[in-house]
């Protein structure tokens, strides 16, 4: 009797051992299936294909082209045809292994080496010039900005059929006069003119071509995309008003602004560029 | 001792199902089709491709072939990897005479994946086809109707 009574204690044993083997099993999957997604190592493999397909499809792209990939916490390094992508992991405070996927790119293209990128990415095929910049960096090719490349490529559009916005950022009398002058001077306010619009509460956004105003201490134009076409009106203004600094930069009165060609210029008190700005825009049409 | 038996039992069948589970999650981490689009897109907009480009005003015609050429292809489109490459067979047919031109982007891997298609699992690659209604720029400067097959191999990473 003894004997079969420690026989059955034992049987109930081994099958609560067992349910516990599975129990434990069981959780430690759901974490497992769980961690996946949230793993910053998975993500960062995904983010890093995700940026070569877009990089791919980029170095073919006809024409211009600029696009931002959002990237915070990171750092990138691209090669011809490779790019290497690490993600900070707030685990253990530091930056994981780098994943490296690779893309297409063409073999006439000027292709910038790029190494030690931050955060976001500035993909940018512009012409034969194909490279990735840091988003926020002020070396987005400004250095080697050649405007008498620029100013020799041809113009897409009609003047009449874009529409154009003269946005004042500025509490400055001065300013907001040149806005009224260039507004008027491109004909805005007349028949001929609809399609120029004037943005005295600096709120609008988009057109074919924003040119926000702005008061500083010296002249100088900033190019909100680095595209070829906001490079040539941008190279035609900083002729015009004789600027000494033309740079590409993400300006906050530029950021996210969906308009096809977005400058900033920055006028000191005293000077008046409103005819010098009015004849670029026209100009730029007739070129 | 058999009781010992099955509980070891139960454990290799439950380190199986974690082994499972795990080659699941890698598997279904496959991009090889959002890459084919990205090549597909990249040999049809492509300013060095195949495309009729006008220097004059800097513009690629998407629909109109020029350069049906594999030189031309492979130049347009690097890659730097180790391992298995894409490749693609573009095969243009004139929908007058019938004639047919066949060009490829990365030949040898093109005739190396092939073999491999149609089998399960991530040694088989992707294969992604395109069938597209296009027109071909002649030397004269005239412009006949052709059709074009675009056959793209992904291997799966």
């Amino acid at each position: 009797m003894r004997s079969n009574k420690r026989g059955i204690i034992s049987e109930q044993l081994y099958i609560l051992f067992g349910i516990l083997v599975v129990v434990v099993f069981s959780i430690n999957a759901y974490k497992f299936v769980n961690g996946i997604a949230s793993e910053s190592a998975m993500q960062q493999q995904f983010a890093v294909r995700d940026l070569a397909m877009i990089g791919t499809t980029a170095s073919g792209a006809p024409g211009t082209l600029a696009y931002v990939f959002f990237m915070q916490n990171s750092r990138q390094k691209v090669l011809p045809g490779q790019l290497s992508l690490a993600f900070y992991d707030p685990k253990t405070e530091t930056f994981l292994k780098y994943a490296e996927y690779f893309f297409t790119y063409s073999k006439n293209q000027k292709f910038q080496k790029s190494r030690n990128l931050t955060n976001s990415m500035h993909i940018v095929r512009n012409g034969d010039e194909f490279a990735f910049y840091n988003a926020y960096s002020k070396s987005m090719g400004s250095k080697d900005l050649d405007c008498r490349n620029y100013m020799q490529t041809k113009t897409i559009g009609e003047f009449a059929k874009n529409k154009i916005v003269i946005s004042l950022r500025s509490k400055e009398n001065y300013v907001k006069l040149i806005a009224e002058k260039i507004h008027s001077g491109l004909g805005g306010g007349l028949a001929t003119g609809q399609n120029v619009v004037l943005d005295l509460d600096g709120t609008m956004e988009g057109g074919d071509i924003f040119v926000v105003l702005k008061d500083e201490n010296k002249t100088s134009i900033v190019l909100g995309t680095p595209t070829q076409e906001t490079k040539k009106l941008g190279c035609m203004i900083k002729d015009e008003v004789g600027a000494a600094e033309i740079d590409q930069d993400y300006h906050l009165d530029l950021i996210n602004n969906p308009a096809l060609i977005k400058i900033l210029v920055k006028i000191p008190q005293g000077e008046d560029y409103s005819s010098e700005i009015a004849s670029s825009i026209l100009g730029y049409y007739h070129e | 001792m058999i009781k010992i038996a099955e509980l070891v039992l139960l454990v290799i069948v439950l380190m199986a199902l974690y082994f499972c589970l795990r080659h699941a999650v890698s598997t279904l981490h496959d991009t090889s089709s959002a890459e084919a689009v990205s090549y597909v897109t990249n040999i049809l907009y492509s300013k060095d491709g195949i495309m009729l480009y006008d220097p004059e005003i800097d513009r690629v015609y998407p629909g109109i072939i020029s350069n049906f050429d594999s030189a031309v292809l492979d130049s347009s489109m690097k890659v730097n990897i180790s391992g298995e490459f894409p490749a693609a067979k573009l095969t243009l047919i004139d929908a007058k005479s019938g004639g047919e031109q066949v060009i490829y982007w990365n030949e040898k891997w093109y005739n190396r994946l092939k073999e491999k298609i149609g089998f399960k699992g991530k040694a088989s690659p992707h294969m992604r086809t395109e069938n597209l209604v296009v027109n071909v720029a002649q030397p004269d400067g005239s412009i006949s109707l052709s059709y074009l097959t675009i056959e793209v191999l992904v291997p799966r990473r």
